[in-house]
């Protein structure tokens, strides 16, 4: 039996206008995703600027009315989700109490005052979100791989808000620390006259009053130095020792308590570490022998001997046991990543296992060992929590003697010193700025350059 | 937060078991590119339906290639590139979403890998996968039945699947395949890791499934090849060398590299 | 003989080395504990009490009048570590799952370089940067610029003029993020691919074998994550001691008030022991020892953390209750 005319007709009426209604529904889902992007972005502005905050309202308003829009849409295609029209509802709501609030929000038992854009901003980020989704979601057919591809929103908004603060973060260090960058503040030391009014306790030097005669950075450059070689010098034999007895010679129960002790110095709180140095540096007498050796002595202009709170010889002690455990780790996945073949084949000619250790081991895990010591001299020169009560200006000389100092402890005196009468922070706060860009620039330095080792090392055995 | 998408908008596995026949394969002119090597050239192919084709060929030829593009599993390689075109009962596979697709043709692998979960769970991870409504109990106990574990397995459903031994291990699998209700089951050299005993209960359960669903399977092991399969695809370097019915292939070769692969010469 | 000899050497040799770490924990905890008995002697029970107020302890000040009740300092840690790991471990995980499961080859590659560039900052850059930069974004939204002053509330609800717990736990959060995400790219990545293959193959999206199949495999790294990264934020002081200040009075009024500064342990420990670096008293040998018995319980905390961390990897290795 032919097609009727009418058959036929209806046929080719129903698949035109289901073309045009696809066609509409794609129209209306990609507008909806542009408007819930758009809001995502000026929510998200709106939680970082204040003023943006009028151009919302509108949004709200916008959003609601394409989130009722999708709702119809994904109608068309398949069943009702009603969570898109709660979405809807939240939205509406959300947007009759954000323009109910004052500008201020006085009150309401959180320490008084919030601005409006506070809320309106996260109120917007949180219902645009899913928004943004569900609309991606219907704009490409409502498959399962549109279902992966439409969450990827929710994936990448809170990764870009990270990102966007890590920038800001160095951008803002690097300008402001680039404006005073020259040659003479670095090479010039910081020369800052002690005036003696200190409170001291229990044989403390506790809160010096000083005036600053001179400033610069130098000794704190060259203070930083000294610390990342003096801890390498401590923990680079204790960490190999630890990662080599671990591999090598320990049984199970002493690897154990090895790992453990390790792995929880690192958990521990620098804090811990700095109240046992107190207490450490406490030790010696008033008169003794050990009293300049522990708090590090230096002598001024006028020959007058000055003791200061802490040496780097101490310093560095309490610093390298942060830094051990990570030599230990580099040196454990050094040694473990040598192939057995090799291992065995140099027992089988008969070397002894130390020989072994000594000349085949430990040299496989060089690169391991010089990564393990870059990050850990990375470490060592941000490593304030352990030195900020114990370090001074180091105007009297940089040596393994004299008193600790780092570029670590210059951005923290430039907030908190004092300088008779005034604070440190009016004076040369500006310089904090530039310590940090130095600072900046060493750790990150070692540590990239510990990361492009690290990269290369797997590219080193392609055997059978 | 939001139901995928099912191209049966109601359904439930015994609507789809009721509807479902066992597809055939049709491939024209597939050419497959992992980076710059061409793997497969110029492949034209037909797999009948609810039968049970075999895939033999040298290593490297490209046998398990061939098979990973039916399920679209070789997009999962960076770098891969498909052309030509593969249609499953007159629907190109390479224009649908390839998560649809999977749902048609399941795929056993070489090693078996059962979820870390109950026996139970993993037979019903598709089904709860793709939010398809059935009943569970019902459903283990068909998949079972047809992967012929269900007596071995009845009382232990709980127990964890990394405690069946590897025989059962791959019979599982082929069971929680079973239990999405594909037309068309893609065998990856399933009893290579098995031993004699469990491979001549695998062969038994892909005799069972003949009419029902359409199997591709690729072996090493000529024999199987001999004893299970209907027709028998020969690949040699990514090509396609001879097609035909097993009797046919094994009896009376028309090629001469068919004839030498057979009889084990050493290219 | 000189074999021997030399094999006794060199092992005792690295043996020394190797027990020097475990012999300084040990003496760092011996200290701790000697340094906090006169505090629990002298205060007992008192140190449950919310107001902490370290005074000079020269006579006739008796232990009855001195206030150094623990409980501020505890809540500001508990505030600020909260915050931070409710704002890292999320953004963490998006980081891990976008670099593991969901992109392309060269997206992976520079998340992973990014991460380990970043993990290199100093905590110090971060409190600089709490303090300045980030207090400009946050600050005109709870300073009531421009509002008459009869409108204002009470001085004492107002916030301060320099930071908040809000901001000292996100710039915390911003200093984990780098540290917990390599742990979880290397706990997702360790995924065997047989088993995401495996899901694919029945069909399952992405989204469902992320949450279904890799996440509850990777479950002991994840939370092996987890716990070092509530250490690294207890253990904090630079950060929130630029921040948030160096000692807690009292506990916050509104319990959870986020705009106030309660200090957590690890400032209180320096403001302790500094004998007040913001203020200008003298810190006695009851604060001393107040500050110890803050370390040890830090320390202790570290400890139980860690054990819990080692039991749960050792429990569920690989993915499979054992």
């Amino acid at each position: 039996m032919k097609a009727s005319p009418a058959m036929k007709f209806h046929r080719i009426f129903s698949e035109k206008t289901a073309e045009t209604r696809s066609n509409l529904v794609k129209i209306l889902t990609a507008g909806t995703s542009f408007i819930a992007f758009i809001s995502v972005l000026v929510g998200c502005l709106t939680l970082a600027f204040n003023s943006i905050e009028t151009y919302l309202i509108p949004f709200f308003y916008l959003l609601t009315i394409s989130l009722a829009i999708l709702f119809f849409s994904a109608r068309w295609y398949h069943k009702t989700q009603w969570s898109i029209l709660i979405l809807a509802g939240v939205c509406l709501l959300s947007t009759i109490f954000v323009s109910s609030l004052p500008e201020y929000w006085v009150g309401l038992n959180i320490h008084g005052i919030i601005h409006r854009s506070f809320v309106s901003g996260l109120l917007m980020v949180v219902i645009a979100a899913p928004g943004l989704c569900y609309s991606i979601f219907y704009f490409m057919r409502a498959t399962p791989r549109a279902f992966d591809i439409s969450h990827f929103p929710l994936l990448l908004i809170p990764t870009v808000l990270a990102l966007v603060g890590f920038t800001l973060i160095v951008v803002y260090i690097v300008s402001n620390g680039a404006l005073h960058l020259n040659w003479s503040l670095l090479s010039t030391p910081f020369k800052s006259q002690y005036r003696i009014i200190e409170t001291w306790q229990n044989g403390w030097p506790v809160f010096s009053n000083q005036e600053v005669k001179q400033v610069g950075m130098l000794n704190h450059v060259l203070g930083t130095f000294l610390l990342m070689g003096l801890t390498t010098l401590i923990s680079l034999p204790i960490g190999v020792s630890v990662g080599v007895f671990v591999k090598q010679y320990a049984g199970a129960k002493l690897s154990v308590i090895i790992n453990f002790s390790t792995t929880a110095l690192r958990s521990i709180s620098g804090i811990i570490l700095l109240v046992t140095a107190m207490s450490v540096l406490k030790m010696p007498a008033s008169g003794s022998v050990f009293y300049n050796f522990f708090h590090g002595y230096g002598y001024d202009i006028n020959g007058t001997l000055q003791i200061g709170r802490s040496s780097f010889i101490i310093a560095s002690v309490f610093i390298s046991l942060l830094v051990i455990p990570l030599i230990a780790r580099s040196t454990l996945e050094g040694l473990n990543s040598l192939p057995k073949e090799i291992y065995e084949g140099s027992l089988s000619v008969g070397a002894s296992k130390e020989h072994t250790l000594l000349h085949i081991q430990l040299p496989w895990s060089l690169p391991n060992i010089i990564t393990g010591l870059l990050l850990g001299c990375a470490e060592a020169s941000g490593a304030l929590t352990i030195i900020f009560l114990i370090s001074g200006s180091g105007q009297y000389g940089v040596s393994p003697l004299n008193e600790t100092t780092s570029l670590a402890y210059f951005i923290f005196e430039c907030r908190y010193g004092r300088s008779f009468g005034d604070t440190l922070q009016n004076i040369m706060g500006s310089y904090q700025y530039t310590a940090a860009l130095m600072l900046l620039i060493i750790t990150l330095g070692l540590t990239t350059t510990a990361l492009i080792i690290k990269r290369n090392l797997s590219k080193r055995y392609k055997g059978a | 937060m939001i139901n995928t998408y099912s191209p049966l908008k109601q359904a439930t596995i015994t609507s789809i078991e009721k509807n479902r026949k066992p597809g055939g394969i049709e491939i024209n002119g597939l050419d497959v590119y992992y980076g710059s090597n061409q793997i497969l050239k110029g492949i034209d192919l037909v797999f009948p339906a609810g039968k049970v084709t075999a895939i033999i060929g040298p290593s490297g030829c490209g046998k398990t290639t061939l098979l990973r593009c039916l399920n679209r599993m070789s997009e999962l390689v960076n770098g891969c590139k498909v052309k030509g075109q593969i249609r499953l009962d007159d629907e190109d596979i390479l224009k649908m979403d390839p998560m649809l697709l999977r749902r048609r043709v399941g795929m056993v692998f070489q090693k078996p890998n059962p979820f870390p979960k109950s026996i139970r769970e993993n037979i019903l991870y598709g089904v709860k996968a793709i939010k398809i409504k059935c009943d569970h109990d019902m459903t283990v106990k068909s998949c079972l039945e047809k992967a012929a574990l269900w007596d071995e397995l009845k009382d232990r459903l709980h127990y964890n699947a990394f405690a069946l031994s590897i025989g059962q291990q791959q019979r599982l699998c082929i069971a929680r395949s079973l239990a999405v209700a594909p037309e068309v089951i893609l065998l990856d050299e399933p009893a290579s890791s098995l031993d004699p005993l469990s491979t001549m209960k695998l062969e038994a359960s892909i005799m069972d499934m003949k009419g029902e669903y359409t199997q591709i399977i690729v072996t090493h092991n000529m024999g199987e090849a001999l004893r299970v399969s209907d027709y028998v695809v020969f690949l040699f370097d990514g090509q396609l060398v001879e097609f035909g019915e097993t009797k046919t292939i094994f009896n009376n070769p028309r090629r001469q590299e068919t004839r030498d692969y057979i009889t084990g010469k050493v290219y | 003989m000189i074999k021997i000899k030399s094999i006794f050497t060199i092992r005792t040799v690295f043996l020394i080395l190797a027990l020097i770490p475990v012999l300084a924990l040990v003496l760092i905890t011996i200290n701790l504990v000697m340094g906090s008995s006169t505090a629990i002697g002298t205060l007992g029970l008192k140190l449950f009490k919310g107001v902490f107020a370290p005074s000079s302890e020269a006579p006739p000040v008796y232990p009855n009048s001195l206030a150094y009740g623990l409980l501020p300092a505890l809540w500001g840690t508990f505030l600020v570590v909260s915050i931070s790991i409710l704002i890292a471990f999320p953004v963490s995980m998006a980081f891990a799952v976008l670099s593991n499961d969901f992109s392309i080859g060269w997206i992976n590659t520079m998340i992973r370089g990014i991460m380990g560039f970043l993990s290199g900052i100093p905590p110090i850059i971060y409190a600089v940067m709490g303090s300045t930069f980030f207090l400009w974004f946050m600050w005109p939204k709870f300073e009531g610029k421009g509002l008459p002053l009869a409108s204002l509330p009470p001085p004492n609800m107002l916030p301060s003029d320099s930071s908040c717990n809000l901001l000292g736990g996100i710039m915390l959060a911003l200093f984990i993020i780098p540290f917990m995400t390599p742990i979880l790219d290397d706990a997702i990545q360790n995924v065997p691919n047989t088993l995401k293959e495996a899901s694919f193959a029945l069909g399952a999206n992405r989204w469902y074998t992320l949450m279904s199949v890799t996440i509850p495999y990777a479950l002991s790294g994840i939370v092996n994550a987890l716990i070092l990264g509530i250490l690294t934020a207890m253990g904090e002081a630079i950060i929130v001691a630029f921040a948030i200040g160096f000692g807690a009075r009292t506990l916050p009024s509104p319990l959870f008030d986020l705009l106030q500064r309660t200090a957590p342990l690890t400032s209180t420990i320096a403001g302790l022991s500094a004998g007040g670096l913001t203020g200008s008293h003298e810190t006695g040998p009851i604060g001393l020892s107040v500050a110890s018995l803050m370390g040890l319980l830090l320390l202790l905390v570290a400890f139980a953390l860690l054990g819990v961390s080692m039991y749960f990897q050792r429990k569920f290795k690989k993915g499979l209750p054992q």
